[in-house]
């Protein structure tokens, strides 16, 4: 298995100051382009691959490495500061996050977000490691009948993620498919739902379905009560009758001691921890599926495994550390693809496939034989930036939070300006603002009433998975395909998710909660 | 006057029934899984207007 | 004594024409260049445009060369955006010689004419070939047309310039195949590896490691000369008929000119010749093709001139064709 590889090339890492450097000033860039909103960690890759021309294949892929390997947790920052998530995967930890941050855990929640990004990543980076055997006659026996059943699978978290309001979740899910069927039809290449607009072939983007969902509808509702935090206006009632205005309700001041509360979580949670990474990274691992669903995987599996579903995305500090795990253990899980097939395991992958590629690095079947050193030293190098990002952020912490607290209403405006901007600089047009603003204000009323915005998301990426897979697994196993030996084991969890979800329904305790619609 | 909640299921309704009629003027292949997902979120938006039609004004929820 | 002066007049208009082109290459001091390249970052076409970018800035002294990402509609956003621009030698860009396709068919949202961009110059060849999986029961082209039962071909999505080609070969040498679009990139590949498909057209540039891994080989070679694709069967050897030649030749216009590079139709000739200029001696340049054998990408260009000549031929088919093109890509 390798183990001398793996020795020799950590000792490698940690003994060269040029790559230590280097990975060292990698985890600040990575954390600043995930926490942005908009810009994301894909644009960063694309601009520091420039720099990376002149370095010689170990250290340009280790950096690019490292730097992408904290992306996503930073994105967690403004998710759970303010709402507004720094790409696809963070908006599951908006959903806690934020709630956390309005009860005033603010600390707690970044404490457990870096806590469980990191070991999640740490958990998926070991996890591709020892895997490294075995895996390969898997992710050939993955075909499209399999991924098609997966996004049914994940389809079904729509359903647990809804709660209460299940008629209102599924018509916000069903809406998030019926727009990923926006674009070109994949197996007649007609135009649907499209309007005439060219733009709109390739479909609708996440990064425009999560900015509508949960970034406009922050700003609109902060122009339209005046105040950070929005409550809707059933719950706005019931403070009114309290004795705690909602405004001076939140403190989001956060100190060292609510990070380790966070931190102390994620180890309370750690069985959960291990499962949402080997989940993930297992995801993660299957090229096509990964990326967005994986981290969404995680944050469904979460909820469904816990004894208190209903207290999800009210601020359920275990919603934090699932969403996270699992949005940073993916990562690790993509790279085998990347690295052993030339298929990008997700989409910031498929960026660095390009970076490899240019490096001089060949992804395919030799990776494991003549480069087995290049393949350890970047899953080292993204266990070491996640080590590192913890430590700095961890440290950062307060003035992190003083971000939010500050002028959490005059940042949003300025997030936004730039999340719209990175969203025009990535795709080039200037229609999707438009269309961000008009499903932003559809996402505001959403918020407003009380619908769940999250399964739309699910609804986008999945939607689009199952059609073109379906499409082709239809092409190639003919009618028949689910029964396939792999397919039927995923129907069988499907049908348990659903039967699990229902059951949960009934249980008497369900009569005794109270009611916050 | 209108309550937000009732546009808001309004809103839903108007946009299935105009997806759901749309995906009828596509080819059998493009339509098909449009009217899978289509059907029922007309369905469960009809439903989840009425619903909001019927109810009364938004329910006094206990203070803990 | 006339006959002395015309002569001096014509020695300094000459002296002055050939001093003038060289000076060209000075106009754009200070001035920022776009070039939009028409697929998101990352891939082949970034990667090519980039890397041109950089030695055009190098060769047009005092400039700016900035690439702008313009992806959307296979090539056509980003196509339609370079049309559009003011023709002033400062949006140039790269799209997808299939393009030729869509404007022959008259695909809706095509806003461009080929015919009339301002060529700049080309950077590789596109040889299309025909890869089969080494583990399926067909070892050479003949096979492939004999088959009695449908072959299972991936193709990228339904109206890309991969899917028209996979289209085209079938029709043109009546082979028996079941085309499954949407595999993009190397999933089709992918799919080849898990037995679920047999082979797949595409360009010879994009199939070669896996054919050097040993999971494929190429059994016809659709374009090219003797020299792309050594001991591979060449099409034009297996087509028989008038249709199949007409769509053949097709195929061929299109893979000679890979990796364009073209700006707004009108731009002034100075302009425009000396961004030519600049392009061939980029595309000349010791480090450029140093770095592009680092990249593993094949370099092969032609001046605009040419380029012009090529697309304005391959625009110009017969109506029997363009309706062969249209039936082959419906989809």
């Amino acid at each position: 298995m390798h183990l001398d590889v793996a020795v020799s090339t950590l000792f490698g890492l940690l003994t060269t100051p040029r790559l230590l450097f280097l990975m060292i000033i990698a985890v600040p860039m990575g954390v600043f382009f995930g926490s942005t909103p908009g810009l994301g960690g894909k644009l960063g890759l694309v601009l520091l691959i420039p720099f990376v021309y002149n370095m010689d294949q170990l250290t340009g892929a280790v950096f690019l490495c490292a730097m992408h390997a904290v992306v996503h947790t930073g994105g967690s920052i403004p998710s759970i500061l303010i709402g507004v998530p720094g790409d696809g995967p963070a908006a599951a930890t908006a959903l806690d996050g934020f709630a956390m941050t309005k009860k005033g855990e603010a600390g707690r929640a970044l404490g457990a977000s870096f806590g469980a990004s990191s070991i999640g990543g740490l958990l998926g980076a070991m996890f591709l490691g020892l895997s490294l055997p075995i895996l390969e006659p898997i992710i050939l026996n993955f075909s499209p009948a399999e991924f098609f059943l997966l996004a049914i699978l994940g389809i079904t978290f729509i359903a647990t993620l809804s709660g209460d309001a299940f008629i209102k979740g599924m018509i916000v899910g069903l809406f998030g498919l019926m727009c990923a069927f926006i674009g070109l039809d994949p197996s007649t290449g007609a135009p649907r739902f499209t309007f005439g607009q060219i733009w709109l072939w390739d479909g609708l983007s996440v990064i425009v379905a999560v900015l509508s969902m949960f970034a406009v509808p922050e700003m609109i509702s902060l122009g339209v009560r005046g105040r950070a935090f929005d409550v809707s206006a059933e719950t706005a009632a019931r403070l009114e009758g309290a004795t705690v205005p909602a405004e001076t309700a939140v403190s989001p001041k956060v100190t060292y001691a609510q990070i380790f509360h966070g931190v102390r979580d994620v180890f309370q949670h750690k069985w959960l921890v291990f499962r949402c990474s080997l989940l993930v990274a297992a995801i993660g691992v299957i090229p096509g599926l990964g990326g967005d669903a994986a981290a969404w995987m995680a944050y469904g599996h979460t909820v469904q495994s816990s004894k208190h579903p209903e207290r999800f995305g009210k601020g359920e500090v275990v919603g934090v550390i699932g969403a996270e795990t699992g949005s940073c253990a993916k990562e690790a899980g993509s790279l085998l693809p990347t690295l052993f097939f030339g298929v990008p395991g997700s989409s910031g992958m498929a960026i660095m496939l390009g970076a490899f590629l240019m490096l001089g690095i060949q992804p395919g079947p030799t990776m494991l034989t003549e480069h087995i050193d290049i393949v350890w030293s970047l899953i080292w190098a993204l266990v070491i930036a996640n080590i590192i990002c913890v430590i700095m952020l961890i440290a950062a912490g307060p003035w992190i939070g003083k971000l939010s607290s500050m002028k959490a209403s005059f940042l949003i405006p300025y997030v936004l300006v730039f999340a719209l901007l990175g969203c025009y600089l990535y795709g080039g047009n200037w229609q999707n603002l438009v269309l961000i603003l008009g499903m932003g204000s559809l996402g505001y009323l959403f918020k407003r009433h009380d619908w769940p915005r999250a399964p739309f998301i699910i609804g986008v990426i999945l939607g689009k998975i199952a059609e073109d897979s379906l499409q082709k697994a239809i092409g190639i196993f003919g009618a028949g395909f689910f029964l396939r030996p792999i397919s039927l084991v995923l129907i069988a969890m499907i049908i348990a998710s659903v039967a699990f979800y229902m059951w949960r329904q009934r249980r008497p305790n369900k009569a005794s909660m109270p009611s916050h619609a | 006057m209108l309550e937000g909640r009732i546009l808001v299921s309004g809103i839903m309704l108007v946009v299935f029934t105009l997806l759901v009629g749309l995906s009828f003027t596509y080819a059998p292949d493009a339509r098909f899984l449009p009217l899978v997902i289509g059907i029922p979120g007309l369905l469960l938006s009809a439903i989840q207007f009425v619903s909001e039609l019927r109810t009364k004004a938004p329910p006094t929820v206990t203070v803990e | 004594m006339l006959k002395h002066l015309f002569a001096t007049v014509m020695g300094v208009g000459l002296v002055w024409s050939v001093s003038a082109s060289a000076a060209d290459l000075n106009q754009f001091r200070g001035k920022t260049i776009t070039y939009i390249v028409s697929t998101g970052p990352g891939g082949g076409y970034d990667t090519y445009g980039r890397l041109i970018a950089r030695y055009l800035q190098k060769h047009l002294p005092g400039s700016r060369v900035v690439v702008r990402n313009v992806p959307g509609a296979g090539h056509i956003v980003g196509a339609n955006t370079i049309y559009a621009a003011k023709p002033d030698g400062l949006t140039i860009g790269m799209f997808n010689t299939g393009l030729i396709y869509d404007q022959l068919i008259k695909r809706d949202g095509v806003l461009f004419d080929l015919s009339k961009f301002s060529w700049i110059g080309k950077a590789a060849d596109d040889t299309r070939a025909l890869m089969v999986s080494k583990t399926s029961p067909y070892k050479t082209i003949d096979d492939i047309i004999k088959a009695k039962a449908p072959i299972k071909f991936a193709a990228a999505g339904v109206g890309s310039a991969a899917y028209n080609d996979s289209k085209i070969l079938a029709d043109a040498l009546h082979l028996n195949v079941q085309i499954i679009p949407g595999f993009t990139g190397n999933e089709g590949e992918m799919s080849m590896l898990r037995n679920e498909v047999m082979a797949e057209v595409g360009t010879a540039e994009s199939m070669e490691q896996f054919v050097k891994q040993g999971h494929g080989f190429f059994a016809l070679a659709l374009s090219g000369d003797a020299k792309s694709l050594p001991g591979v069967p060449r099409a034009r050897d297996y087509v028989k008929d008038e249709h199949g030649k007409r769509l053949l030749t097709l195929v061929e216009a299109l893979s000679e000119i890979g990796r364009l590079t073209a700006g707004p139709p009108g731009i002034p000739a100075p302009v425009l010749a000396a961004e030519r200029e600049a392009l061939d001696a980029a595309m000349k340049d010791p480090d450029l093709l140093a770095e592009a054998k680092k990249l593993d990408l094949d370099i092969d260009p032609s001046s605009g001139a040419q380029v012009e000549l090529r697309i304005k031929a391959a625009l110009n088919q017969p109506p029997e064709t363009v309706a062969a093109l249209k039936s082959a890509a419906g989809g």
